[in-house]
């Protein structure tokens, strides 16, 4: 008995140590954000200060906010969509009409992502200058969409999975086709993985900076864009860079705040089904 | 007219056969059943015939047209899964309704027919519940009316009673051979209990290993199994199988037993030596004097209505002896076994049936 009750201890301990480390980087943002330039850089580090809200009125007059989170909602929203839209009918095929190659096609959809972004920044961006979509939103949601897409195809596939193929042969002798068992039958049942993985992937596009930063500029780039404009040759500012991040993660951190027991739902859904 | 006719049908998966040349006629109006052991081909032919599965060699007819290559929904069938495979998250009434609503079938008279069916199988009370709140029974029901409410040509099922306990299972049964003759429906299903197959079928098909082993009605099966595997498989207890040498002696053929005994056998067109297999039915056995043979009783088994005993025949080889009697004999007691001629079976050294 004391010996499980020193291990809870312990564990408790370290769980709250952990936890404490990895949001510390948002717990110092937060308080910089509200600070002024000097004390920011003070050192020793200040914890008690005189909170100002002038970085925020800073940054709003340097970079228009709205139109940048207006373009983190339509590449968000809008990458995941088309996502979804163009891997469900995948995901489907693969998990009920296999054939010997599947499951190569599926570890070589795995495989864009082992390549850094990096490496085919200049062609895609030279394709971006002919195709004359450079700084454009169908640019940026159609590179999102893109990169997501293996993950998408990926969590959908394992979601479908969990379905009975036989309700979806049920379906087939009751007269519904692929889209129909998709729409009738499919989607119904794997709603909580659908919408798990929606989520995730509206996550993963917010944050997204990489392209962002190299294929858009003011007219289409997102908060990620405005979050860079920040740090620059100029040189660093601490404290405006601090209110430009916590307003840019602010919505997705409620986003995912709010859907977090839809998310931890999804993601468990075969476990505990 | 609803038959169903399979021409040399085989399945291949990659470079393994699963379905090795199936010919057979389904007549219409016909409960026909496939048994077999498991893993046998039963549900891979049963989901040829419905489309599920594509036919690697051979002709699917049904009602004489070609059915290779039509799609499941357009062959006019319906089929019972062994998980009755209801959709989830719609309610009964959304599930028997769901062909129906695919096909564009106004709304009322959807729910007319759905009604009609919920009625034959006492589902009316259940139609706005969800599957997960419906017992094992009542979902079997259910997937039944979902094949109903399509009134298809021909009704698949693949052994729809196998999730069921013993005594629903009973009961299901019969609920099924009424719905075959209510219906006037041509059936087809699939089961690996041998039970199930006697009571229900007009003709029973016997597969292993994706061969048919015979075709026939109940009675022919029992009466006249064309080899061991069919004299083993159908029949319960199972038929005791005794292995055997041929021997003629004075212008009589014995069979001598392995276990060292000598029985009077009919004249076989087999060489002196040959080695041949004796079927002879626990129910055909008698513990009467004046039998060809004896034995040691080793064990009884007292069901009530009958007795089962199992007698050793010599070396270690069991017998076994239904009677109605319920104390025929004592463990130990040495026992004479007879029975009646006509009701042995002979098997080739090949297994087939000989008489
Ligand atoms: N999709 C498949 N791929 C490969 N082999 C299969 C497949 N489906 C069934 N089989 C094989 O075919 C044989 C017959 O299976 P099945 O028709 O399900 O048997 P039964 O219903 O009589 O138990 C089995 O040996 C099984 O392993
Ligand atoms: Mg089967």
């Amino acid at each position: 008995m004391v010996k499980n009750k020193r291990a809870l201890v312990i564990r408790t301990v370290l769980g709250w140590l952990i936890a404490f480390i990895m949001a510390f980087p948002v717990f110092w943002m937060t308080l910089a954000a509200f600070k002024t330039e000097m004390d920011a850089y003070a050192s020793p580090p200040l914890l008690v200060f005189t909170p100002t809200l002038e970085n925020f009125a800073e940054m709003n007059q340097r970079v228009d906010y709205v139109r940048h989170a207006w373009n983190s909602v339509l590449v968000a929203l809008g990458s995941t969509f088309l996502g979804i839209l163009i891997a469900a009918p995948a995901a489907y095929v693969m998990a009920f009409h296999p054939t010997k190659r599947t499951r190569s096609i599926m570890l070589w959809m795995l495989s864009t992502k082992f390549m850094p972004a990096v490496g085919v920044l200049v062609p895609m961006y030279l394709m971006l200058v002919w195709l004359d979509l450079l700084d454009t939103r169908t640019a940026l949601i159609t590179i999102t969409l893109l990169s997501n897409l293996p993950l998408v195809v990926w969590m959908l596939y394992s979601y479908f999975k969990e379905v009975p193929a036989e309700i979806l042969e049920a379906g087939r002798m009751d007269g519904a086709g692929p889209l129909k068992q998709l729409r009738y039958l499919l989607v119904p049942l794997a709603t909580p993985g659908i919408s798990s993985t929606a989520l995730l992937c509206i996550i993963l596009s917010w944050n997204e900076s990489f392209w962002c930063i190299n294929v858009t500029a003011v007219d289409s780039g997102t908060l990620a864009l405005a979050i860079a404009s920040f740090s620059n040759p100029e040189g660093y500012f601490w404290a405006k860079l601090s209110a430009a991040s916590l307003a840019s993660v602010a919505p997705i951190l409620i986003f995912g705040w709010v859907t977090q027991r839809q998310l931890v739902r999804g993601l468990t859904f075969g476990a505990v089904k | 007219m609803s038959g169903v006719e399979l021409k040399s049908v085989r399945k291949n998966y990659g470079a393994v056969e699963v379905i090795k040349g199936v010919d057979l006629t389904v007549r219409d109006r016909e409960f026909v059943v496939f048994v077999g052991p498991s893993g046998c081909g039963k549900s891979t032919l049963l989901r040829m015939i419905a489309g599920l599965e594509e036919i690697t060699v051979g002709d699917l007819l049904i009602d004489g047209a070609r059915m290779n290559d039509v799609s499941p929904d357009a062959r006019g069938l319906a089929m019972v899964f062994q998980s009755y495979a209801l959709y989830p998250h719609m309610t009964v009434a959304g599930n028997m309704g769901f062909a129906l609503m695919l096909a564009g079938v106004p709304k009322a008279e959807r729910d007319l027919k759905v009604r009609q069916a919920a009625k034959i199988l006492q589902l009316e009370a259940l139609l706005d519940r969800k599957p997960g709140q419906l017992s094992g029974g009542q979902r079997q029901r259910v997937a039944i009316g979902r094949a109903i409410v399509r009134e298809p040509k021909v009704f698949l099922f693949d052994e729809p009673l196998s999730n069921l306990d013993a005594a629903l299972r009973v009961q299901m049964r019969v609920e099924l051979a009424k719905l075959h003759r209510d219906l006037n429906a041509t059936m087809i299903y699939v089961t690996h209990d041998q039970v199930e197959a006697m009571t229900m079928a007009d003709r029973i098909l016997v597969l292993r290993a994706g061969i048919v082993e015979q075709v026939g009605s109940p009675l022919d099966l029992y009466n006249k199994p064309a080899n061991t595997f069919v004299a083993g498989f159908i029949g319960s207890p199972k038929m005791n199988l005794v292995g055997a040498s041929v021997s003629r002696r004075d212008g009589q053929t014995f069979a001598f037993l392995d276990g060292g005994q000598r029985l009077p056998i009919g004249d076989v067109s087999l060489k002196d030596g040959a080695g041949i297999t004796l079927g002879l039915r626990p129910e055909a056995l008698l513990l009467s004097a004046g039998g060809a043979a004896r034995g040691e009783v080793s064990v009884i088994e007292h069901l009530g209505g009958e007795t089962l005993v199992y007698v050793d025949i010599g070396k270690g080889q069991l017998l076994t002896i239904k009677t109605g009697d319920q104390q025929p004999a004592r463990v130990g007691d040495i026992v004479p076994i007879s029975f009646d001629p006509s009701r042995l079976h002979l098997f080739g050294p090949d297994g087939q049936a000989l008489n």
